[in-house]
């Protein structure tokens, strides 16, 4: 016991940096061919609402390393589960998600990162998570490392990820049938290189190697016959992506910034993805946001909206795997109020964004977010 | 029907490509290789001792050269900005030490990069800070006397030479100035820390 | 076919990206760390706000076959993938 007094005493205090919080809402609309929430042979809904409040804590301990703490919640409630409120007998379609915990589902995540200063010039990272919802729990782990050179004007980083996540198998008819699990193994290099002194950009490629049960397994299918069938995914999925991100100072206390990716995976999904923010200080510490996305992906290779009930080999009717435009329009307003005490620092913010799909999905989304800087 | 030539053409095709991809890669680094551009501001001076030349202004706008701040007193200079929160940090101190220092017959001096002596005189005042504060707005003195980083911590005997160059302030950088105060004949017995 | 055209236009992608970025950085301007001060101002972060950038990440990965290229894996960690 007096050990320990030591050496609680010899260590160096564990400071917070940062309390934040953030509520978002979303509300999803729309059809798809993969949900059975609709009449016999047609697209179901897709209407779907999540709460999801977050909560980060960031600490130091000393002068080279700091912990952050990320506790995000989803409460999910979907319709696709849902098919009596269609009028239909149960049992005369098949659901395709078939647990009360898929109506309405708490997910948590718990999620830490720690971040060890090596030298001036370079940084360690480790991070470990833990994920848990009714019918799945996931585990992941990632290292990574960043040095810097030139002045600090590039600086490169490495990175590796690893998921495992096991999950109930349900059969179309409701049964369950055991577990099942997936891995997803993640590599990741990044260029950061500072153009001027009002100029900064990223170049990122991200690999991802995914195998085992890649979808719920209650997913169905719309056959040409008009009864659903399973969902068949391939077993593995290589997925590759490389996004250029260019940030740029505005000389009316403005930043613009921009995001390129383009992306590619061996189902042959392949999209490009294109981002524009413009930040505008109205006076110090009030800003305003204004957003436009705009994402343009082909299909996955087995998607269908009227499969073949004799043909063997993958089927998916997915709508997210399908061909589609996608658009986010939003903004938002933050104000930074310096108190200059203990607390240095609050922050409040204010967002909305529309997401809307040319294949009928639209998510309006309302986000508040609020924090304290020591 | 796939020919024989078509068989031969797109393993070059790829081929081709990605020796495209690492060309272009090549060009780039060689490009980037040990190039900097000047900084702005006046050219480097030939001559290590130009610097005690270079002019900074005070907060009420008067220019005077460095070796005016200087004196003929060991002093610690903190090159800074407000924008940088590690300088910000150590604002106060900065203002301890000048008072420890002031009392054995040394100076620590503040002097801004890039900002112009009305933001820094509302930014002392806010903060409390009392110690001497200057400005460098175009980067002369910090280019002159070879300074690219901040925080940034010198000190400077009693002829004006640079015993000390460091960047954030730390117990080094205390110890120097103490150790040019403890040096002096007849000091009296001067505790920085 | 399909597949060796969309890999092509990928490729073809990447050099143009590389490219532009490589053009771009062998102009290779250091710009000193005292010259940072709008680099500096949060507004040209790309991180800012992490829980933000959490939740439009699963937000757009959940609903988009295309994800990755922003440090994190391209899915698995929940049940809405």
């Amino acid at each position: 016991m007096p050990l320990l007094t030591v050496l609680a005493m010899l260590a160096p205090p564990y400071q917070i940096d940062s309390v934040r919080f953030r509520f978002t809402q979303y509300d999803q609309r729309g059809v798809g061919y993969q949900s059975a929430a609709g009449p016999v042979g047609q697209p179901g809904s897709e209407w779907e609402t999540v709460q999801q409040p977050q909560a980060e804590v960031v600490a130091h301990v000393g002068e080279r390393l700091t912990e952050r703490l990320w506790v995000p919640i989803d409460v999910i409630t979907a319709a696709s589960p849902d098919h009596s409120v269609y009028g239909l007998p149960v049992g005369t379609a098949p659901p395709d998600a078939v647990t009360t915990a898929s109506r309405v589902n708490t997910a948590g995540t718990f999620d830490t990162l720690t971040t060890y200063r090596w030298d001036r010039a370079t940084e360690l990272s480790f991070r470990a998570a833990f994920h848990l919802e009714e019918p799945f729990e996931s585990w992941s782990y990632g290292l990574g490392a960043t040095r810097s050179f030139a002045e600090d004007n590039t600086v490169v980083g490495v990175s590796v990820n690893q998921v495992v996540d096991w999950f109930d198998h349900f059969n179309l008819d409701g049964t369950r049938n055991g577990r099942v699990n997936r891995s997803t193994t993640n590599v990741n290099a990044t260029l950061t290189q500072v153009l001027s002194p009002y100029t900064i950009a990223v170049l990122s490629y991200g690999g991802t190697l995914q195998v085992g049960t890649l979808g719920n397994t209650w997913s169905s299918v719309l056959l040409s016959d008009g009864s659903r069938g399973e969902e068949r995914l391939p077993r593995e999925r290589l997925r590759n992506a490389l996004s250029l991100r260019v940030a740029e100072w505005l000389p009316w206390n403005a930043a613009l910034k921009l995001y390129y990716r383009a992306y590619l995976d061996d189902w042959s999904a392949f999209a490009h993805t294109m981002e524009a923010n413009l930040i505008q200080r109205l006076f110090r510490g009030l800003h305003v946001r204004a957003e436009y996305r705009v994402h343009w992906q082909t299909a996955v290779r087995f998607y269908t909206e009227a499969g073949d009930p004799l043909a063997p080999g993958y089927r998916t009717a997915d709508s997210d795997l399908a061909h589609f435009v996608a658009q986010t329009i939003g903004g938002a307003i933050s104000w930074d109020l310096e108190l200059g005490g203990r607390v240095r620092d609050v922050h409040v913010d204010l967002g909305y964004e529309r997401y809307f799909r040319s294949n009928n999905l639209t998510v309006d989304i309302a986000t508040c977010g609020f924090g304290l800087m020591f | 029907m796939r020919l024989r030539s078509d068989v031969l053409r797109r393993p070059r095709r790829l081929a081709l490509r990605w020796a495209g991809i690492v060309l272009v890669m090549a060009l780039g680094v060689s490009a980037c290789a040990g190039r900097s551009t000047p900084p702005r501001g006046p050219a480097a001076p030939a001559t290590p001792t130009d610097f005690r030349a270079v002019s900074v202004r005070g907060l009420s706008g008067e220019a005077a050269p460095l070796s005016a701040l200087l004196k003929r007193r060991p002093t610690l200079v903190s090159f800074w900005a407000p924008w940088c929160e590690p300088c910000v940090r150590e604002q106060p101190e900065l203002e301890r030490l000048a008072r420890a220092a002031a009392a054995c017959g040394g100076a620590v001096v503040g002097v801004a990069v890039g900002e112009a002596p009305d933001g820094i005189a509302a930014f002392a005042l806010q903060k409390g800070l009392t110690f001497p504060q200057f400005t460098d707005e175009n980067f002369a003195l910090a280019d002159a006397i070879g300074q690219r980083r901040i925080p940034a911590t010198m000190v400077f005997d009693d002829n004006q030479q640079v015993v000390f160059t460091g960047e954030a302030l730390d117990a080094k950088a205390t110890a120097a100035l103490q150790a040019l105060l403890a040096s002096r004949p007849g000091a009296p017995p001067c505790r920085m820390q | 076919m399909r597949n060796g055209g969309a890999r092509g236009r990928l490729i073809a992608l990447m050099l143009v990206a590389v490219g532009v970025a490589l053009s771009a950085v062998s102009g290779c301007v250091v710009v000193p760390q005292n010259r940072r001060k709008r680099l500096a101002d949060p507004m040209m972060r790309f991180d800012d706000d992490g829980l933000e950038a959490h939740r439009r990440q699963k937000f757009y990965t959940t609903r988009e076959a295309a994800a990755g290229g922003d440090g994190m894996p391209a899915g698995g960690g929940c049940g809405c993938q």
